[in-house]
């Protein structure tokens, strides 16, 4: 599937955006609407769910748009609002905001080992299923931060802008999260 | 067949595209239709009798000059010093019919 309008073409979008022109917010949310989903919808375990927290983002996005800097920025921001929605709803459930948040106390350990986990890592359509399956099972902050990184191929400082967490905390949840993810794909057969 | 795992997440949750574009062109239609009917107004109210308009539009702004070249700059007053005669001529006719009717007494 092809990644979201080049980023010259983007800041075009996103310009007339601004201008309130619906044929260019059109583009921009369709582009971006099934990788947000994915996002939210894997954060959430919960398709109806998710689906709210998707539209209430775009609301947020239409609303807010003179609130973004940088237009170039605009896939970041956009997933910003998302995850905002989603810390939202986990606010109201006591449980998954204690998960989330002692998530971020994980020791660093050996973060600055690469472990290699990019967008484009090729995953067996027999393993489908078990990938999904381990994704599942990574405990929120982790998910997050490797589902950003897989699906926008965003950089640290970009998840940690999204997210609103340091750096330094991004690249121990993205260690955990690839390690955990690269022992499932390694005990495939 | 191998798949990115970025492919792999966005194909997992494809069938959320119907509603998530169903979602997307409500949300949407609201302002464009808002967008459309002003749009809508001046081209069905105002372009067919455009020159009606038009000369409307000259007359209100005749009327307007004809207006302000008519008014005054400044409301007319009386001066301070008439209105100071004024009261003492007040004041000094008061004083006589009193003293008038003293010497009546």
């Amino acid at each position: 599937m092809p990644l979201v309008s080049p980023p010259s073409q983007l800041a075009s979008l996103v310009a007339r955006a601004r201008a309130q022109e619906c044929d260019a917010w059109d583009v921009l949310l369709r582009e971006h609407q099934l990788a947000v989903y994915s996002y939210v919808a894997e954060l959430v375990r919960d398709q109806h769910l998710a689906l709210d927290l998707v539209q209430e983002a775009f609301v947020d996005a239409l609303r807010g748009i003179g609130t973004l800097r940088d237009d170039a920025r605009f896939t970041p921001w956009l997933f910003g609002l998302a995850h905002q929605r989603c810390l939202r709803h986990f606010r109201r459930d006591r449980r998954t905001r204690e998960r989330f948040d002692q998530e971020a106390d994980l020791p660093e350990g050996n973060a600055d080992e690469s472990l290699e986990l990019p967008s484009d890592m090729m995953v067996r359509a027999e393993d489908a299923s078990a990938f999904m399956d381990q994704l599942a099972r990574l405990p929120e902050a982790q998910r997050s931060a490797l589902l950003l990184h897989v699906l926008e191929d965003f950089s640290l400082e970009e998840i940690a802008e999204v997210t609103g967490v340091p750096v330094g905390t991004v690249k121990s949840r993205l260690h955990h999260a690839k390690r955990a993810m690269r022992q499932l794909l390694e005990e495939q057969p | 067949m191998k798949r990115t795992t970025r492919d792999l997440i966005l194909a997992h949750h494809a069938s959320a595209l119907p509603e998530l574009d169903a979602r997307r062109r409500a949300l949407l239609a609201p302002r464009a239709t808002r967008i459309q009917s002003v749009g809508t107004v001046i081209r069905e109210l105002y372009w067919p009798v455009r020159r009606v308009w038009l000369g409307l539009g000259i007359a209100w702004a005749l009327l307007l000059v004809l207006n302000f070249t008519l008014i005054p700059c400044k409301p007319q007053r009386p001066a301070q010093r008439e209105t100071l005669a004024a009261l003492a001529s007040y004041h000094a006719n008061t004083e006589n019919i009193l003293r008038e009717t003293d010497a009546a007494r």
